[in-house]
């Protein structure tokens, strides 16, 4: 019985996890583009939501999210566009668990953040040179650590002023 | 409990941002400035190459583009005053690495380095 109401449980929050990864994506790709900085370069707010499932939920869940998330990608901007993002995603995750590993359990959001963020980026652009089919575009890695270091302290700032809000629902219900 | 951030995390930050500088200098230094030359390009059309020597200065405006005015600059070169309204092109700032390139679409113009020996350190953009 118990274990039926934490399925559903689970269930459901993934479902508003999901939708809120979504609403984040949305809103990052209305920023206008930075004169300077070259296209790749992302905020990556939707981390936030999969870094939270991935420690707070369990690896599954943070997996389907990604994926879903790429899925929706894929419906709404092309199969360039799913195919890159679900790149990023997996190998995000996959990133966040390796250095959660090597840290013993007890890596911070900070790094977690920085490394997810940088891992995404990184994973899209050699996806893209892959398709392109062009060497690799060795100019953007100083330029992505950079951004990916500043884009991480806005994510793991984000996710630690929501984070008790989060706990306070799931523990309610 | 798990901590928002660690001391060790600010050795970890500094050493990437060491990584990210190195690689940085290692490009600019890679992308030799004696073997770069620039290509206005109007309409698609290639109106004009300049070799890009570190003793430039100057300003240079083209026939065929008169609303432009491009900045040679130390082996570089820029959009440096535009008619378009977003002066996008403006912003893009200065070109100094082999495959870089600049556009101002109103104008139909584009610039791009190139290294003379063929070898350019960015092909494509991915967006």
């Amino acid at each position: 019985m118990h274990k039926q109401y934490n399925k559903i449980k689970t269930l459901t929050f993934s479902g508003v996890f999901l939708a809120i990864a979504l609403v984040l994506n949305l809103i990052e790709n209305m920023i206008p583009p930075v004169a300077g900085l070259p296209p790749g370069v992302k905020l990556g707010l939707s981390n936030i939501v999969v870094m939270y499932c991935l420690f707070n939920v369990n690896k599954a869940t943070a997996f389907t999210i990604a994926s879903l998330k790429s899925v929706f990608v894929l419906i709404t901007r092309g199969i360039t566009a799913g195919i890159l993002s679900f790149a990023g995603g997996i190998l995000s995750v996959c990133v966040m668990i390796f250095i959660n590993l090597i840290f013993h359990d007890k890596a911070s959001y900070l790094l977690l953040s920085i490394f997810g963020g940088v891992s995404h980026n990184f994973a899209q652009i050699i996806m893209a040179s892959l398709i392109v089919n062009t060497p690799m575009l060795m100019y953007y890695f100083p330029v992505l650590i950079f951004s990916g270091i500043a884009a991480g302290i806005v994510t793991s700032v984000l996710l630690r002023i929501t984070l008790p809000y989060i706990s306070k629902l799931k523990n309610r219900l | 409990m798990r901590k928002f951030i660690n001391k060790k995390d600010i050795l970890i930050i500094a050493a990437l941002l060491i990584i990210a500088l190195a690689g940085y200098i290692y490009m600019n230094i890679i992308s030799r400035s004696d073997m770069l030359y620039a290509e206005i390009y109007h309409e698609d059309i290639l109106i004009k190459s300049i070799e890009l020597n570190e003793e430039d200065d100057y300003y240079i405006t083209l026939d065929e583009i008169p609303f432009i005015t491009f900045h040679v600059y130390h082996g570089s070169i820029a959009f440096y005053d535009s008619s378009c309204p977003d002066k996008i092109c403006i912003k893009s700032g200065y070109l100094k690495i082999s495959g870089q390139s600049a556009v101002c679409l109103p104008n139909k113009t584009h610039i791009a380095v190139h290294s003379k020996d063929g070898t350019d350190i960015i092909d494509a953009v991915s967006r």
